[in-house]
């Protein structure tokens, strides 16, 4: 096909959504970006003087410890029982496609239909409580930290366990097998064979399990308000907050944080380990 | 012996682990059946150390409450009806077309268009949110609904998606169709959507879940609470006695639950499809 045959159904198809997406997300981000280094109020060239004044609130540092000591904490236990259990759904002969429903299904329901029972499960008189012999406020202390880090383990295991049974299906089997004729107990097969082939995936579910942080803003407004815990104030927490004061510049700077970290996590690992991969697609 | 142990031990661990995965869910549900006495005996000032799963008395209150009693309930159910409805189906169709073209068309800037997409598709909503509100502001768009969802349409998600599902098509089959003489159109309707129909049901149900779930869209650009759907209604209604949210929260739950059941093995295909593998 002519390139300007190419072109001109590259534009057909693709034109209202390449329109839209440079309209709607790309020009106002820039934008906005742009705007942090301008005063709020007298419109003059700040340079980074407003962000500066984000790094310095008391609040914003709260927030940003908070968020790395969750992501520090959460991310690593959610994946690591992620795999184990896609593993032993991997191992299940049978019927496996109940249980795989049954650990997707937190990842449709909305927060709101939750929130109040997570409530009484932790409350102060409450099962939880009585099980461990302890009377612990599990949503407005520094215990919260805690319920905060299951209600999002709970949520977002469902998708890890499906990125790794897709990954696991891609092992070819005779590799396992041939393993296990040599000798090779389970473990050893797991570990220098099955994790090593997938660390692509590994390296992905990494990338969204900390993108789902920020997601489970929705639930911890649910069980926790807008308000919540100083153990648990989060960087989403303070957005919210901010967008009450139309504060947009201090929101954008944080935002701005949250992608340059983000991105260098990305390139960070897509850069890392990138001659030792093995490609089993080809 | 060992060989016995293994799969009884993985079984057990599966078990323990979806039981506790189920039971918030369960619990809400069994929960919206019970009369606020019932609800007040076990459950207030911090209940009585146990999990009270059954109801002792089957009771409808709740839901007489919010399907006959307050209209408002019902009203922020068909809102966040019509809103993730017009939501979906535009996201679904734009995606599809745009997905399409990435795979199938050379373009100009296409490798830095997609290669934005991807980065903002990794983007917490967060970071987007304000440069939207900016925008709808000077649209003046704020409290209505086009506010949210015409960024949505656009939503970088469901054209990554339908790209890597339209990748796998091989080329030989639309080939084939062009030297029979099938136009571009025709191919894409006829082809390539049929083929990867598990693509464009995935994006529905992930669309439509993302959308009936979200809470801070319609706090951000929404001025009058009388317009806010579903979601966005808090535990706190539970100053009105617990009953009543769990009931809504029954009725929360019932499209996406339906939506999943349904679709299941879409949905699973779709997760499995939107990792990125190489950009």
């Amino acid at each position: 096909m002519k390139n300007k045959d190419q072109n001109l159904y590259a534009l057909a198809f693709g034109g209202i959504f390449i329109v839209g997406f440079i309209f709607f997300y790309i020009i106002p981000f820039f934008n906005s970006v742009l705007m942090t280094f301008f005063s709020n109020i007298t419109g003059k060239f700040e340079g980074i003087s407003n962000y500066m004044d984000v790094f310095s609130s008391t609040s914003f540092q709260l927030a940003a410890v908070n968020t790395l000591k969750f992501i520090v904490v959460s991310v690593p236990l959610n994946m690591v029982l992620a795999f184990a259990i896609a593993l032993s759904l991997q191992k299940l002969v049978g019927k496996n496609h109940i249980f795989r429903a049954i650990f997707v299904l937190p990842l449709v329901v909305p927060a709101l239909s939750v929130a109040v029972a997570f409530e009484l499960i932790f409350s102060q008189g409450g099962i939880i409580n009585t099980v461990m012999g302890q009377n612990i406020n599990f949503i407005n202390s520094q215990y919260s930290f805690v319920l905060f880090v299951m209600v999002y383990i709970w949520k977002s295991i469902g998708y890890n366990i499906i990125l790794f049974m897709a990954s696991f299906n891609m092992i070819p089997q005779s590799l396992l097998e041939a393993a296990q004729l040599d000798g090779a107990k389970p473990f050893r097969v797991t570990r220098s064979i099955r994790i090593p082939l997938i660390i692509p995936t590994i390296k992905f579910t990494f990338i969204m399990s900390i993108m789902y942080v920020f997601k489970i803003f929705r639930e911890s407004y649910e069980i926790f308000g807008a308000d919540p815990n100083n153990s648990i104030y989060m960087l989403q927490h303070y957005i919210n907050n901010n967008v009450n004061n139309m504060d947009y510049i201090q929101i954008t700077i944080v935002a701005v944080m949250i992608i340059l970290a983000m991105l260098s996590i990305v390139i960070g690992l897509f850069a890392m380990g990138k001659d030792s991969e093995v490609s089993y697609e080809e | 012996m060992k060989n016995k142990l293994m799969p009884l031990m993985h079984r057990m661990f599966l078990i323990i682990s979806s039981v506790l995965i189920v039971i918030p869910i369960v619990f809400t549900v069994t929960a919206s059946f019970m009369s606020n006495g019932e609800l007040n005996f076990y459950y207030a000032d911090g209940g009585k150390g146990y999990v009270h799963l059954l109801p002792d008395f089957f009771s409808f209150e709740n839901y007489k409450q919010i399907f006959i009693t307050s209209t408002q309930y019902l009203q922020k159910f068909w809102i966040s009806i019509g809103l993730c409805l017009t939501i979906v189906s535009g996201q679904v169709v734009i995606s599809c077309l745009a997905g399409y073209a990435f795979i199938r068309y050379d373009f100009k800037f296409k490798k830095i268009i997609f290669t934005a997409v991807v980065v903002f598709m990794l983007l917490p909503l967060q970071a987007t949110i304000v440069s939207h509100y900016i925008l709808m502001e000077k649209l003046n768009l704020i409290n209505t609904y086009w506010s949210i969802i015409l960024p949505l349409w656009f939503s970088p998600f469901g054209v990554f998606l339908m790209r890597q599902f339209f990748s796998t098509i091989p080329n030989s089959l639309t080939e084939a169709a062009r030297l029979d003489g099938a136009g571009e159109f025709t191919i894409f309707l006829k082809i390539a959507l049929p083929q990867r129909k598990n693509g464009v049901v995935s994006l529905m149900v992930l669309a439509f879940v993302d959308s009936w779930n979200m809470v801070e869209q319609p706090l951000v650009f929404l001025e009058d609470t009388y317009k806010y759907p579903l979601s966005t209604l808090t535990s706190s209604l539970k100053e009105n006695g617990m009953g009543i949210v769990f009931a809504c929260g029954v009725l929360a739950l019932i499209p996406t639950l339906l939506l999943f059941l349904n679709n299941q093995e879409a949905l699973v295909d779709g997760i499995s499809t939107s990792e990125v593998r190489k950009i």
